[in-house]
C-alpha cells in the first residue's frame, strides 16, 4: 500500500512537473515580450531593461523556470535593493494588468467556482445516477426512452444556449428568479441560492445526461453477470441481489469518472460562469485571456492541472478502497 | 533417421511483468523452459499439458509470431530466427497455424474466397488456376461446399468455419501445420470429422503438425509422438503408444489418471451389440 | 419413502419468441430422478440441455416461455409464485455454475457469499453463525485453512479452488437437489477429477440427488446413473448409463458414442464416423 502511494505520488509529482514545463514554454517563451507589454505605451528601452530585469526576463531560459518552480515552493523576490518585492509561496507572480499577486486573485474567487462545482456535481450526480436506474429497471419500456430521449437532448444542446435561454426564461419573462447580484451566504441565503441555481442547473444537465447513460449502461451490463444469476439461484430475494449484486459493481466505474470530472470543474467553469457573471476562477481565465495577462493564464492552467492530476489520484485511492481485485493482488 | 523438419532447441521465453506505475517492480516469469523437440516429415507431435504449460506459447515461438528469449529453431536446417525479408516469407508459407476459435481467426468481413487465397495474395505468389477455382477445389479437399466461396464466417457452423482455417493453412502448401488447440472448441461429433480430416490430408500431403492439446484422448487419436509439458517444460517426451500406456513421468502418470473414462466393459458390450444389431439387420434385409 | 420421486419432469418445454418468430429449444421432455440419484443430461451446444436446468430453477430470461410440469418431492413448481420459487432455491434445490471465476461477485468475500444463501433463507442468523457455517461449508469441500480464507475474495483463489466455493455455496442449505451445469469444463483435467470425486463425495454423504449437465459423454458415464440424452431441444433416449452407454437404442446416440475419442483405445474407433458435416 505505502509502495502503491509512494508510486501515485512520484507519478503525480512528475506529471506536475511536465505541465509547469509546457505551459511555461508556452506562455513565457513562445509569447511576444511580455516588458513590453507592461512598459506601455510612452516606454523607453532603458524602461524596458529594467522591467527585464526585474522580472528576470534577462536571464536564460532554464534559469528562469527553475526561479518560477522554486517560486511555486519557496516564494520569490522580485527586483532588488529598496524595490526588491517579497512573493511568498506558492508564488505564480503577478498580473500584468493589475500587478497583483496571482495566487492572491485565484484563492479570492476559487470560493465561488467551488461553490458552482459542488452544486453542480451533486445535482448531475443525483439526477443522474436515480434517471440512468429508473432507466435500467424499465428497460426497453417508454419511461427508458423517454428518458434516453432527454439525455441526448441534454447532452446535445452547448452550455451557453441553455444559459442564456434559462436566463432569459426563468428571470426575463417568467420573473421566477431575481436578477443575479453577488450576494454573500450570510447575508442573503436565499438570493445566494437563487443566483447559484442557475449556472447549477446549466453546468450540470450535460453531464446528468452522461451520467444517466453511463448508469443504465452499467446496470443493464452487470444484470448479465453470471454472478447475478449465482445470487438468484440462491434464493436471493429481488431486492436483495440488486442492492447487493448489481449496484455495487455497476456504480464503481461512475466513481472514478465522476472524480476526474468535479476535479476539472473546480478549476473554474468558464463559459457558464462568465455568462452568468459569476467572479470565479473560470472568468478570471476568460478575462486574462483577452488580456493575454500571461502570469494569470499560466496560474488557473497549473490549477486545473494540479486539481485534475489530485482529482485522478483520490480517484485512484477510492477505487483501490471499493474494489478488492485491486486492493489485494492475487495469491492463489 | 533423416534430418527432421523442425528442430527446436532449448527454447526459453520469459515474459516480463511490469508492476503499476513508475516504480513497478518487474518480476519475470519463464512460461517456456529450456524446451527441445523435433518434428519429422510427415509426423504428429502433440505438444499435452494443462493451462499455464506453456505449450501455446512454445507453438507460437515455432511459428514466429513471437521472438524467443533464447534457443534456436531449426526448420528443414535453417535458423528461423535469423530469416529475414523474402526468406521469412517463405518460411510463413512452410509453416502454418490453425487457431481454437475459428470464429475470430477468420474475418468475418472477408468471403470464404478472400480468405483462403490471403496467404498467398500476401506473399505476393500466383493463386494457381484463379482465386475462384483455386478456393472451390480447396473447399472440396476440406469438405465443404464448393458453391458456398462467395459466404462469410458467420454463415457456416463452428466445424465448417474451422474448415475454412484448415483450408486457408492449405493454400500455401506448408510443410508444417501448428495446430493450436484446433479441435477444443468443438462439439464431439464435429471434433471426430475435423480429426478424420486433418489425418486424411496429413495422408495425401506428407506434412506434419504440431498438434496442440489439452485434450489426452484427442491426442491419442492423432499423435505420433507425444511431449508432456508441465511448467514450461518437457516431463516427458515419445512414442504415442509408450507414452499412453507406460508413462515413466509422475506428472504424465497423474494426467493421464485424471482423465475422464467412458468403462472399457461398456465399450465392449456395446460392440458386441453393435455387430449383433448389424447381422440382425443384415438377416432382414 | 414416499411416493414421488424427488423430481419429475413432465412435458416440459421451453420456448422463445423473437421478431423472427418462436422457437422451442426444449421440448417436450420427461424424466424422473428418484431420491439421491445422479441424473446426466448429455447434449451438444444447441441441444437445450443448460436451458433444462434453468427452467427448473425458473430462472429463465424475460421472453422465454415455459409449459409443462416440474414437480419436486410432489410439489409443483410451475405454479409456484416467485416469493415461494425463492424459499426453494437455494434451499431445496442448488445450482453449480460453469465458470466459477464469472460466477462469484468479485465484490464480496467467498465467505459473505456462501453464508448469503444461508442469511436470506434462515431468520436471525447472526454475522458470526453465519460465518461459521461458510467455515464449514468450505471445509467441507476441502478448502485447507478455511477459517482465514473465508475472508478473501473470489480472485485470490485458483479455477479449481472457486469451483470448491460454488460448491462450498450450495452445501450450507444441505439441498435435496445440486444441478452442476457444466462444473469441470473450464478446468484443467487434473482439477476436473478433483471437482467430480468431491461431487460423488458430497452425494454420498448428504444424499442430495445430482443432475449433471455435460458435453463429456466420459465425464458422465463417471458420475451418473441415469442418462438423458438430448439433441436440439428433443429428447433423444434415457435409461440406466449402463443402457445408453452398452446398448444406445438412437442412432444419434450411437453417433455420439462413436465419436467421444477413446484414450485407451487405438485408432480406428473414430474411423467409422462419417467425416462429413450432417
Amino acid at each position: 500500500m505505502i509502495r502503491f502511494l509512494a508510486n501515485r505520488l512520484l507519478g503525480m509529482a512528475v506529471v506536475l512537473f511536465l505541465v509547469c514545463l509546457f505551459t511555461y514554454v508556452i506562455f513565457f517563451v513562445l509569447s511576444p515580450d511580455p516588458a513590453v507589454q507592461i512598459c506601455g505605451k510612452n516606454c523607453t528601452p532603458e524602461a524596458i531593461d529594467q522591467i527585464r530585469a526585474n522580472l528576470g526576463l534577462d536571464q536564460p531560459f532554464w534559469q528562469q523556470f527553475w526561479t518560477f518552480l522554486s517560486g511555486l515552493f519557496v516564494g520569490r523576490t522580485y527586483g532588488t535593493g529598496a524595490n526588491a518585492v517579497e512573493c511568498v509561496a506558492p508564488c505564480l507572480g503577478y498580473s500584468f494588468q493589475s500587478s497583483q499577486p496571482v495566487t492572491g486573485m485565484i484563492l479570492q474567487r476559487l470560493p465561488v467556482s467551488a461553490t458552482v462545482a459542488i452544486g453542480a456535481a451533486v445535482l448531475w450526480l443525483l439526477a443522474g445516477v436515480s434517471a440512468g436506474l429508473v432507466s435500467a429497471v424499465r428497460e426497453g419500456k417508454f419511461t427508458d426512452r423517454f428518458i434516453t430521449g432527454l439525455t441526448l437532448t441534454g447532452m446535445s444542446v452547448p452550455n451557453y444556449v441553455l444559459a442564456l435561454s434559462l436566463q432569459f426564461l426563468l428571470v426575463v419573462t417568467l420573473g421566477w428568479l431575481p436578477f443575479p447580484q453577488a450576494v454573500p451566504f450570510s447575508e442573503d441565503p436565499l438570493q445566494w441560492f437563487m443566483n447559484f441555481l442557475m449556472p447549477w442547473i446549466v453546468l450540470s444537465i450535460g453531464a446528468a445526461a452522461v451520467y444517466t447513460r453511463l448508469t443504465r449502461a452499467n446496470v443493464i451490463e452487470t444484470l448479465q453477470e453470471n454472478y447475478v444469476r449465482t445470487a438468484r439461484a440462491k434464493g436471493l430475494s429481488p431486492g436483495l441481489v440488486w442492492r447487493r449484486h448489481a449496484l455495487r459493481p455497476a456504480l464503481t466505474p461512475i466513481v472514478t469518472i465522476f472524480g476526474m470530472d468535479f476535479a476539472g470543474l473546480l478549476g473554474g467553469a468558464l463559459i457558464t460562469e462568465t455568462v452568468f457573471g459569476l467572479n470565479g476562477v473560470g472568468k478570471l481565465a476568460a478575462d486574462s485571456i483577452t488580456k493575454n495577462d500571461q502570469p494569470v493564464i499560466m496560474g488557473v492552467t497549473l490549477l486545473a492541472a494540479f486539481l485534475v492530476v489530485v482529482g485522478n489520484m483520490v480517484v485512484d485511492l477510492l477505487y483501490t478502497a471499493i474494489d478488492p481485485r485491486v486492493r489485494v493482488g492475487s495469491a492463489a | 533417421m533423416s534430418e527432421p523438419l523442425l528442430r527446436a532447441s532449448n527454447l526459453v521465453k520469459e515474459f516480463a511483468i511490469r508492476g503499476n506505475g513508475l516504480l513497478g517492480r518487474t518480476a519475470t516469469l519463464r512460461a517456456v523452459d529450456d524446451v527441445s523437440l523435433e518434428v519429422r516429415t510427415g509426423e504428429t507431435l502433440a505438444l499435452v499439458g494443462e493451462s499455464g504449460s506453456g505449450k501455446s506459447t512454445t507453438a507460437r515461438l515455432i511459428a514466429r509470431l513471437i521472438d524467443t528469449t533464447a534457443g534456436t529453431i531449426e526448420f528443414a536446417g535453417r535458423e528461423v530466427h535469423a530469416l529475414t525479408g523474402k526468406d521469412l516469407h517463405a518460411y510463413r508459407g512452410e509453416v502454418q497455424v490453425v487457431f481454437q476459435d475459428p470464429y475470430s481467426s477468420l474475418n468475418p468481413k472477408h468471403t470464404v474466397e478472400r480468405i483462403v487465397t490471403a496467404p498467398l495474395v500476401y506473399q505476393k505468389r500466383p493463386v494457381p488456376g484463379g482465386a475462384r477455382v483455386f478456393t472451390k477445389a480447396l473447399m472440396e479437399r476440406v469438405g465443404l461446399n464448393p458453391d458456398h466461396s462467395a459466404r462469410f464466417p458467420a454463415q457456416f457452423s463452428g466445424g465448417q468455419a474451422q474448415r475454412i482455417g484448415i483450408a486457408r493453412a492449405l493454400a500455401v502448401s506448408p510443410r508444417l501445420i501448428i495446430a493450436d488447440e484446433a479441435v477444443s472448441a468443438l462439439d464431439v461429433s464435429v471434433q471426430a470429422q475435423v480429426i478424420n480430416l486433418l489425418r486424411r490430408l496429413q495422408d495425401e500431403e506428407g506434412f506434419s503438425y504440431l498438434f496442440i492439446a489439452h485434450d489426452l484422448a484427442v491426442v491419442r487419436q492423432i499423435a505420433t509422438r507425444v511431449a508432456v509439458m508441465n511448467e514450461g517444460r518437457i516431463v516427458e517426451s515419445g512414442e504415442r503408444d509408450r507414452v499412453f500406456e507406460d508413462p515413466q513421468d509422475p506428472y504424465t502418470r497423474k494426467l493421464l489418471a485424471a482423465v475422464p473414462r467412458i468403462r472399457p466393459e461398456w465399450d465392449a458390450a456395446r460392440r458386441r451389440n453393435e455387430a449383433a444389431r448389424r447381422e440382425r439387420q443384415e438377416a432382414e434385409a | 419413502m414416499t411416493g414421488h420421486p424427488l423430481l419429475r419432469v413432465r412435458d416440459l418445454t421451453v420456448g422463445f419468441t423473437t421478431a423472427a418468430g418462436h422457437t422451442d429449444v426444449v421440448k417436450h421432455l420427461a424424466f424422473d430422478l428418484p431420491r439421491g440419484g445422479a441424473l446426466g443430461i448429455v447434449g451438444e451446444s444447441g441441444s437445450g440441455k443448460s436451458m433444462t436446468s434453468i427452467a427448473i430453477m425458473g430462472l429463465l430470461p424475460k421472453g422465454a416461455k415455459r409449459t409443462g410440469s416440474i414437480e419436486l418431492d410432489g410439489r409443483e413448481l410451475t405454479t409456484l409464485r416467485e416469493r415461494e420459487m425463492q424459499a426453494i432455491r437455494g434451499d431445496r434445490i442448488a445450482m453449480v455454475f460453469q465458470d466459477p471465476l464469472s460466477s462469484l461477485n468479485p465484490y464480496y468475500t467467498v465467505g459473505t457469499q456462501i453464508a448469503e444463501a444461508y442469511r436470506s433463507h434462515r431468520t436471525g442468523v447472526t454475522r458470526r453463525e453465519a460465518r461459521n457455517v461458510a467455515i464449514e461449508a468450505m471445509e467441507r469441500v476441502h478448502i485447507r485453512d478455511a477459517a482465514r480464507r473465508v475472508d478473501h475474495y473470489p480472485h485470490q483463489f485458483s479455477g479449481g479452488m472457486r469451483q470448491r466455493v460454488m460448491i462450498a455455496m450450495t452445501l450450507s442449505m444441505e439441498p435435496d437437489l445440486i444441478i452442476a451445469d457444466e462444473p469441470t469444463t473450464a478446468l484443467d483435467v487434473t482439477v476436473q477429477a478433483q471437482i467430480l470425486d468431491l461431487l460423488a463425495e458430497i452425494r454420498r454423504d448428504t444424499g442430495a440427488g445430482l443432475i449433471l449437465i455435460t458435453h463429456d459423454l466420459a465425464v458422465v458415464s463417471e458420475v451418473a446413473d441415469q442418462i438423458v440424452v438430448m439433441r436440439e431441444g428433443d429428447l433423444v433416449e434415457q435409461g440406466t448409463a449402463e443402457r445408453v452407454f452398452c446398448d444406445p437404442q438412437a442412432d444419434y446416440t450411437r453417433m455420439l458414442l462413436d465419436a467421444v475419442p477413446r484414450i485407451d483405445d487405438e485408432i480406428g474407433l473414430l474411423r467409422t464416423t462419417s467425416e462429413e458435416d450432417r
